[in-house]
């Protein structure tokens, strides 16, 4: 953190705050790409 | 260190005449996630400062039996930037500071690796990379690396980030000295289960030049309408170069139907959250310096089930569309930052789209209005598991330098070492160095 630094943008409240706007956008993101049942994610599973 | 360090260079000296690489009494540094006995490896991180662990990274050993020399643990964006950090600053160390200018950033989150390599302090270092980490520092620093494909080297030892996509790699002042270093890297580890068991090997002259001769160069022309001012002359002239070595090049673009960034934010957050679990339900968390990054490894914690294996399931759809796509060429080329390195006190979330890396990385933060071209070649290629090398192609009109990336299918590093090693015996931004 730099003294330069206007104090808002370092604000807790004004950090939460971008992170749940991020963290929806992201959720819509991933949400509204629909991706057929079958394909499966990449896994290390290995029995 | 400086005692392991001398112990390893002695003995380097007594088995020269039997030396079986060319890494032998080289010096080296690491990044300073991955262990080395007796010295310390805080991971970049308050919490971490005084960690030390009693045996080696199997890429430690792995290098000592070629007779390299450990010189240096390097400096590093406090857990490589898990949780997205918003400052330069974010690290144990203090900011990476950029040999080209000490009041530019050297970039992150390997960014030690890259000033020291840049400023001479070492021939080669060992870099990191879950999605940007080594070209991020390369393309600051003016230096080449290579981000191996994913499970080319063990990890065993090293900090975890994220279980499926965190890779060691590589940075030197050439592609020859990558893949120098790259070879002795590889290979098997039983210790590390993610390990493919292959092995690097660089292609002999005569295969080199006649792998390069065929090469067809994947490209899309708009990835230079998102350059800054400072860097796109150099871009552009850089790109010009290589098509000269490289004249068969087509137009080749990655899918636009996929959230690149919403993808890797959540996989590597889901993971890294799980992964300092501990740290973050203990408080300890909040000794990092960066306020952002404590806050978003917060957050991380309440990332859903559903919404991280849509993204690992969305990882396979994007794998199978970079098979597609490396069906008509055998690399794509784009720039490995659209931007020169910013001021090092200045907010990281405030870059031209693109020029971003794991540095405050805002999870689905809306796309640029142009069209997106390759500019998001690295989350997709990290998501991918492929391999990239980053290489410096001339220098911006702040004097700083500017580089391009190629990026292959699985496995090959091999020719990506041969075109940037052809690429580097024709020109000489590689050769370059800062004066301060």
């Amino acid at each position: 953190m730099t003294s330069e630094t206007p104090p808002s943008i370092d604000d807790p409240a004004a950090i939460a705050a971008t992170i749940r706007e991020a963290t929806e956008r992201t959720e819509m993101a991933l949400r509204e790409r629909t991706v057929p049942i079958a394909v499966e994610p990449p896994t290390v599973f290995r029995p | 260190m400086r005692e392991r360090a001398l112990a390893e260079a002695r003995r380097a000296d007594r088995t020269r005449a039997s030396a079986r690489t060319k890494l032998h009494g080289v010096p080296y540094g690491a990044k300073d996630l991955v262990a080395a006995k007796g010295a310390p490896t805080t991971w970049g991180a308050p919490p971490y400062k005084d960690q030390q662990f009693d045996e080696d990274a199997t890429v430690i050993t792995k290098l000592g039996r070629a007779g390299a020399v450990l010189a240096a643990k390097l400096a590093m964006v406090e857990l490589a930037g898990g949780g997205g950090y918003r400052y330069p600053s974010a690290s144990l160390q203090g900011p990476g500071r950029n040999p080209w200018s000490l009041d530019r950033w050297s970039g992150g989150s390997s960014s030690g690796s890259g000033s020291a390599v840049a400023a001479g302090l070492v021939p080669w270092a060992i870099g990191s990379e879950t999605s940007g980490s080594i070209g991020t520092p390369a393309a600051f620093c003016g230096v080449t690396g290579i981000r191996p494909t994913y499970g080319l080297i063990s990890r065993h030892g090293a900090m975890a980030l994220s279980w499926t996509l965190d890779k060691l790699g590589p940075m030197a002042r050439t592609a020859e000295d990558c893949g120098i270093a790259l070879q002795a890297m590889a290979g098997p580890d039983p210790a590390d289960a993610t390990v493919s068991g292959k092995r690097f090997t660089p292609l002999a002259a005569r295969a080199a030049a006649t792998a390069v001769r065929h090469v067809r160069l994947g490209f899309a022309e708009e990835d230079l309408d998102h350059a800054s001012p400072e860097a796109k002359r150099a871009l552009e002239r850089g790109i010009a170069e290589l098509r000269k070595l490289l004249p068969t090049a087509v137009r080749a673009v990655l899918p636009t139907d996929l959230p690149y960034g919403p993808m890797v934010g959540t996989v590597f957050g889901a993971e890294s959250a799980t992964i300092f679990g501990e740290l973050i339900d203990s408080g300890r968390v909040d000794q990092l310096i960066d306020r952002r990054q404590v806050a978003g490894l917060k957050a991380a914690m309440d990332i859903r089930a559903r919404d991280y294996l849509q993204a690992q399931r969305l990882r396979t759809v994007l794998i199978e569309r970079f098979r597609e796509l490396f069906r008509d060429v055998d690399v794509l080329l784009a720039p490995a930052r659209v931007s020169t390195a910013p001021p090092i006190d200045a907010p990281l979330d405030n870059r031209p789209p693109g020029a971003g890396s794991m540095a405050a990385a805002t999870p689905g933060a809306p796309g640029p209005a142009k069209p997106p071209g390759n500019t998001a070649l690295i989350p997709a290629g990290n998501l991918a598991g492929l391999p990239a090398i980053f290489f410096p192609c001339g220098f911006g009109t702040d004097g700083l330098p500017v580089g391009l990336q190629l990026v292959g299918p699985p496995f090959s590093e091999a020719l990506l070492v041969a075109i940037v090693a052809a690429y580097q015996r024709e020109s000489d931004h590689h050769r370059k160095r800062p004066k301060t």
